[in-house]
């Protein structure tokens, strides 16, 4: 193993200074010969992934058995950043217990048995079900055919047990903890004139994907589609694509990105107290399946344009959300209720989700509203407060809000980054702690009626729908600003790392967006063809 | 069917029992002789061959303090305990309260983001970091304590145990971009130290024996992968799964002293319910000295929550996270506040400050509490406590001001040696006169800090891992562990 790799790097680098490899020519979707797909950081299943492929791998739930696995933290808005992706003693006890679990459920389960080994393995026909069992459940975890040895390790393995359900137990275990299903491994392609790539395998591209698109492990059809070549050229993967657009398991699954995206796990973290909120718990889970359900008609309804979340004039309610909507709805189902004209309600913004999550304290905040559009809609990153901000807001503590605002707007150091924010917060004074229409506060201060999004078009706005329209007339920043969360998203990594050309990516990202008259499925077809998607860096530093 | 499990519990006693180390341990006390010295040969042979084992505890707790309220008056050794560390009066000839150290805080000196502070058990900032960049999870290198891991870890149950009550402080490290998480639950971590599954001796050997089937195999592809010529970083993060594979296998071949005890397991707290918290923290602090007692791990790291987390404290009727507590001027919990400020005939701003500090004292209460059963757990001619060394920290002075010149400290344990206590020590600005209580030694040159990496430096040599230099220090503090 060890002397084929050096044989196979040694002639790379021999074909690095005379430009080709065997004479071969530059094939038509490679990139130019100065682009460099930036730095791979080895990528662990995150927790999410994890427990999503184990389900799909055995049809076994174990997110009780493995609860102890550390959760990934956030790294930029995002857990799955491959650079913060350690593992710890912790982690390898999670993967044990997880291990153990599904492989014991899966023995002790008919219908699971039938359905992960494909055969039985008692009697004389053990050693024909076992290979075939290694053999198909291999490829589908380690998501990729393995080779005859690695099929002979894991015979091996159960064959030093009588039972042979003991043995198929111990191989199902073993392979959910090894490190070619907990990492995803890419090793590509040598790339005929390009010493600085390689080009991943179908099999690395299909799991790319499934990641990409699922938060879990790829299917067995994705699978094939990687061994017959489908995902070898552009078109291809362009077909293999657009064939999961439709499909709702995937809209489910991809709700772990939008949830992200959005920031809409924040609802999570809001506790709220008192007789007011009796229901909250209730309403917490109405206003996610809203903000979804509202999210996902853009992201996939044919020819939908996905600016349109944030003006569009409907929405959706239950029997929950109602009350705070001021709307008819008696059942457990969302219907969805179109906003008249002077409703101030429409788009994203005035959903009771987005404005519950940015007033987590007991009271809404300009700051944290403002900060949520400016970061979120527009990729403007805020900096943390310096010291000097608390030596002001200790200052001004005993100044109402509103004399705060003004106070921040009027000094100068606090307006260089609150500019960015309060105004906008303002805008969307009017809808309270969960996104209910008010005149007033829990002060009883009248609320702010104007806001205005500094450096953004015509820049003033009265309300949530209006403020979505400027977000949708400033495609130039929105939309661009929509591929950057897909791009650092698809790529478990920040854009502009290291010496990436992500500039030239984006670019061609944003123009294929902005040329489908952002139709945001075939952003995901460009993402998923672009070159940083199918390229990897040659390997550096052994 | 048969079913079969390859659980701790089966492996426990499995390991014992399948003879591969299967000699029942006394407890540790009993290993050694009457002055902390075990003894090696029998009868007329024996001979005291080394002290008994050094232990490193380090608590902590976040969001800073007052500086008012925390830092006590008088002289070395005629000082006055202040408001804070009342909790600690009956352990004042137990301690030394250190003023004047400072982290390195990620490049900005007096101050800086929370993030900045997960480096403040590494003394170096990440490379990785950018202005505005407020990922902190990459400081530069390993944090002290799994440097002292390392080497007290060895043939230990657990190299060390890092446990947190509220959330994560993401502090322990155990190199750049390699974050140790620190366990939350006090039922997993009974179990990880206790659990024992009761089936029979040949049943739980073979077990284990399966288990370690697997994890040869899995040990065995990680090999495999690593001899795929990927990049250096690529393999750094198989080298990381590999440490965690063998640290999996040493914890089960551990075999627990059995005269050690089992504690009764404990009950994880009720998520968001902050009234279950005092009760989570004793927990998981009651644990981890059973597991020190027990000789399970030599390393601890407890942390009563994240710097700017919403560690609320309804059970001292405080109804405001301690970050907003820091904070005046925070907006959004003003009204709130208000009201509370109200009912007690207070300004919101008195309020604010004096719930700030009484968090600060509750959170000493906990420390208090560790010190009790350190010092009540007797072990040779001494006890636990004089075997230690132990650290009370917070990654701020100031909190609101995220200021982090002189960060509050508390230290404790002789480390099996010795160490003069019940003292104030004030360490001066390098080649100046000036204390440090108050701001920070300027940045001109001549004036430093003394970097909080010079206690960290100074501990690992007292607990037995001699080191010439670590993160930012600059050298050992004097006149503490002999």
């Amino acid at each position: 193993m060890q002397s084929r790799t050096f044989v196979v790097l040694a002639l790379l680098f021999a074909a690095g200074c005379s430009g080709t490899i065997g004479g071969g020519s530059t094939a038509p979707d490679a990139p130019s010969a100065t682009f460099d797909p930036g730095p791979v950081y080895l990528r662990r299943l995150t927790r999410v992934e994890y427990m999503n492929s184990v389900n799909d791998l055995t049809g076994v739930d174990v997110s009780t058995a493995a609860q102890n696995l550390p959760v990934d933290g956030d790294y930029k808005a995002f857990d799955n950043q491959s650079l913060a992706a350690t593992i710890s003693t912790l982690h390898a006890e999670g993967y044990l217990a997880g291990a153990n679990a599904a492989a014991e459920q899966v023995l002790s389960t008919p219908a699971l048995k039938t359905k992960v080994l494909g055969c039985d393995p008692s009697g004389a026909n053990r050693d024909t079900c076992m290979r075939s069992f290694i053999t198909t459940f291999g490829r589908r975890a380690f998501r990729r055919p393995l080779t005859q040895e690695e099929i002979d390790k894991l015979f091996a393995l159960q064959q030093a047990q009588s039972d042979a359900a003991v043995g198929a137990q111990l191989v199902l275990g073993a392979v959910l903890q090894s490190p070619k299903f907990l990492f995803r491994v890419e090793v590509g392609k040598e790339e005929s004139g390009r010493p600085n790539l390689r080009r991943l395998t179908g099999f690395e591209l299909a799991t790319r994907l499934a990641y990409f698109l699922y938060s879990s492990t790829p299917d067995d059809a994705l699978l094939d589609a990687a061994q017959n070549g489908d995902l070898d050229s552009v078109e291809g993967l362009t077909a293999v694509v657009q064939k999961r657009m439709n499909d709702e398991a995937m809209h489910q699954r991809f709700h772990h990105y939008v949830e992200q995206w959005f920031e809409l796990r924040r609802l999570e973290t809001v506790v709220r107290e008192g007789n007011k909120y009796a229901n909250f718990a209730m309403q917490k889970a109405s206003m996610y399946g809203e903000a979804f359900k509202f999210i996902d008609d853009f992201l996939w309804q044919a020819n939908a344009n996905m600016l349109d979340v944030y003006t569009a004039p409907y929405g959706y309610a239950d029997k929950n959300l109602a009350p705070l909507y001021g709307v008819q709805a008696s059942g457990t189902d969302l219907v969805r209720i179109d906003w008249p004209a002077d409703s101030k309600r429409g788009g994203f913004f005035s959903t009771a989700a987005a404005m519950t999550m940015t007033a987590p304290g007991n009271e809404t905040s300009v700051i944290k509203r403002g900060r949520f559009i400016r970061e979120m809609v527009f990729c403007q990153p805020l900096p943390s407060p310096p010291q000097a901000a608390f030596d002001q807001a200790a200052a001004q503590s005993s100044l109402s809000e509103g004399d705060a605002v003004q106070a921040r707007a009027d000094n100068s150091f606090c307006a260089s980054c609150h500019s960015l924010m309060d105004p906008i917060g303002k805008g969307l004074d009017r809808y309270g702690m969960m996104g209910e229409l008010r005149t007033t506060k829990s002060t009883g201060a009248a609320v702010y009626t104007e806001g205005k999004v500094t450096g953004v078009g015509a820049e003033v706005f009265a309300d949530a729908p209006s403020l979505g329209a400027l977000a949708k007339q400033d495609a130039q920043t929105t939309a661009p600003c929509m591929v950057q969360h897909l791009f650092r998203w698809a790529l478990a990594r920040q854009d502009n790392a290291d010496g990436a050309d992500d500039k030239y990516s984006l670019d061609k990202l944003n123009a294929a967006f902005e040329t489908s008259g952002y139709h945001f499925g075939d952003l995901l077809v460009a993402m998923a063809t672009s070159e940083a998607f199918r390229f990897r860096r040659a390997p550096t530093g052994q | 069917m048969k079913k079969v499990r390859l659980d701790r519990r089966t492996v426990l006693r499995g390991m014992g029992a399948a003879g591969i180390a299967s000699l029942a341990l006394p407890p540790l006390e009993a290993m050694f002789g009457p002055k902390g010295t075990p003894y090696i040969g029998s009868g007329k042979n024996a001979v005291a061959a080394q002290s008994m084992p050094k232990r490193l505890f380090i608590f902590h707790f976040p969001t800073g303090i007052s500086t008012d309220a925390w830092f006590p008056t008088g002289t070395e050794t005629n000082w006055t305990l202040s408001t804070n560390l009342q909790p600690l009066s009956p352990y004042k000839q137990d301690i030394n309260v250190l003023v004047g150290l400072t982290p390195e805080n990620g490049g900005a000196p007096g101050a800086g983001d929370h993030h900045d502070y997960m480096s403040v058990l590494v003394g170096k900032p990440s490379a990785l970091r950018t202005p505005g960049d407020n990922w902190p999870k990459s400081p530069g290198g390993i944090s002290f304590d799994q440097q002292v891991a390392k080497t007290l870890g060895v043939g230990r149950k657990y190299a060390s145990l890092v446990t947190a009550t509220y959330a994560d402080p993401l502090m322990t490290h155990s190199g750049p971009n390699a974050m140790v998480p620190a366990e939350r639950s006090p039922k997993n971590l009974f179990n990880r130290l206790f659990q024992d599954s009761g089936l029979p001796p040949d049943q739980a050997a073979a077990q284990s024996a399966r288990m370690q089937s697997m994890l040869d195999y899995v040990k065995d592809d990680i090999d495999s992968l690593k001899r795929l010529g990927l990049s250096s970083d690529d393999n750094k993060r198989f080298d990381e799964h590999l440490e965690s594979v063998r640290a999996l296998e040493q914890a089960y071949a551990y075999v627990p002293s059995n005269a050690c005890g089992v504690p009764t397991m404990p009950n994880d707290p009720t998520q968001n319910d902050y009234s279950t918290y005092p009760a989570y923290s004793k927990a998981l602090i009651d644990l981890l000295v059973m597991a020190m007692r027990c000789d399970m791990t030599r390393v601890c790291f407890h942390s009563m929550g994240f710097t700017n987390g919403d560690n609320r404290y309804p059970f001292i009727n405080i109804p405001v996270g301690r970050h907003l507590l820091s904070h005046s001027g925070a907006a959004a919990d003003e009204a709130e506040l208000a009201m509370y400020a109200q009912q007690a005939g207070k300004t919101v701003d008195q309020y604010r400050a004096e719930c700030f500090v009484k968090t600060a004292t509750w959170n000493v209460e906990q420390f208090a509490l560790l010190l009790s059963q350190m010092k009540g757990t007797p072990e040779g001619n001494g006890t636990l406590l004089d075997n230690s060394a132990v650290v009370l920290f917070s990654e701020f002075s100031n909190g609101g001001y995220h200021q982090n010149n002189n960060v509050p400290i508390v230290i404790a344990g002789k480390a099996g040696g010795s160490m003069q206590t019940g003292r104030l020590i004030r360490y001066r600005c390098e080649n100046s006169q000036d204390f440090t209580e108050y701001g920070g030694c300027g940045t001109a040159a001549g004036t430093a800090n003394i970097p909080l990496c010079n206690l960290w430096l100074t501990m690992m040599n007292a607990v037995g891992v001699p080191t010439s230099q670590f993160g930012n220090s600059t050298g050992q503090l004097s006149g503490l562990w002999t």
